[in-house]
């Protein structure tokens, strides 16, 4: 998604400042897109965003030149929101892989009358109440675009923790959108 | 998962980017790494200075540590060492026995003020350690 060359991505690991404020330009509007799905207003979310660039910079020894940069940085990111989070209610990713054959079937969702531009801006709505986790997998994997592994890897969870709690939040979108049409 | 919730969710609208955000990033990250340099060059300033004092208090020890050591080496150690060369088996004892003389004559040549400097540079040493591991640990918690 986001294909830094390698000699930018080196320079910035040793910690050229002019190579990592070009991550940053590169950066930036997708992990803010991706931040403000996770966080309630945007002045936390630009709180987030300029907190994981500075954690990024204490941390650039950690980018690996021969991989793209954005899911390091949403590791980052989710740790910090993560942060964020935790100071206003716990935030737990316990694993619930117990629980997961209760749910239904996300599949069977409901018909969207609705075009789809209207059913998107509903839906963002809706995400905005979701739990933190919900919202925090659903903007890593929807925002960020990373992949399962990618997600298990930058929140510490199990891998299928990280699939049921996307299934949870689909279930729970689900059940907000037939609350919405009711 | 359906496609349609899939593509629902890959296209959800979001408020616009700010337009100075990433000025502001890369402002508030010049201001850390200045901070940064500034951080740096007070704690090599300071273990300069430390190294200075902490040099000038043990000179002299040094120099009464290095007279031991020349002094005190032939006299106890050398024929142990000598002896352990020729017969392995029956000097090692002795040889234990001279280096563990050697070593308190050494610690008598450093006299007090050569123990404190040492015991200084020690903790200097300890807490440059942490200060190292305690960046790295920082750099792994992000």
């Amino acid at each position: 998604m986001y294909p830094e060359e390698p000699e930018l991505l080196r320079l910035a690991q040793a910690g050229v400042p002019e190579a990592f404020d070009r991550l940053v330009e590169r950066l930036t509007p997708g992990l803010y897109r991706m931040i403000r799905r996770m966080m309630p207003d945007r002045a936390e979310a630009e709180a987030v965003v300029q907190e994981t660039w500075l954690r990024a910079w204490k941390a650039r020894r950690g980018l690996e030149p021969s991989r793209p940069a954005f899911p390091w940085l949403a590791r980052i990111a989710a740790n910090a929101a993560r942060d964020y989070w935790r100071k206003r209610r716990p935030i737990d990713f316990a694993d619930v892989e117990s629980q997961a054959d209760d749910l239904a079937d996300v599949a069977a969702g409901p018909e969207l009358r609705l075009e789809m531009d209207e059913a998107r801006r509903r839906m963002a709505a809706l995400v905005e109440n979701l739990r933190p986790e919900w919202r925090m997998i659903l903007a890593l994997r929807y925002d960020g675009n990373l992949s399962y592994k990618e997600i298990a890897d930058a929140l510490s969870v199990p891998l299928n923790t990280v699939r049921t709690h996307l299934r949870r939040a689909l279930l729970a979108l689900r059940s907000a959108l037939e609350a919405d049409d009711a | 998962m359906p496609e349609v919730w899939d593509s629902l969710l890959r296209d959800l609208p979001t408020e616009d980017v700010p337009v100075d955000l990433t000025a502001r990033v890369r402002a508030h990250l010049a201001s850390a790494r200045r901070r940064e340099a500034r951080m740096r060059i007070a704690v090599w300033t300071g273990m300069l200075a430390l190294g200075v004092v902490s040099g000038a208090v043990l000179w002299p020890a040094l120099v009464s540590l290095l007279e031991s050591l020349v002094r005190g080496f032939p006299q106890t150690a050398a024929p142990a060492v000598a002896g352990l060369w020729q017969a392995p088996g029956t000097t090692l004892w002795e040889l234990a026995q001279s280096i563990l003389g050697w070593g308190g004559q050494v610690s008598l040549g450093l006299g007090a003020s050569g123990m404190i400097a040492l015991m200084f540079l020690a903790v200097l040493a300890i807490l440059g350690l942490t200060w190292t591991l305690g960046g790295r640990t920082e750099e792994a918690s992000a």
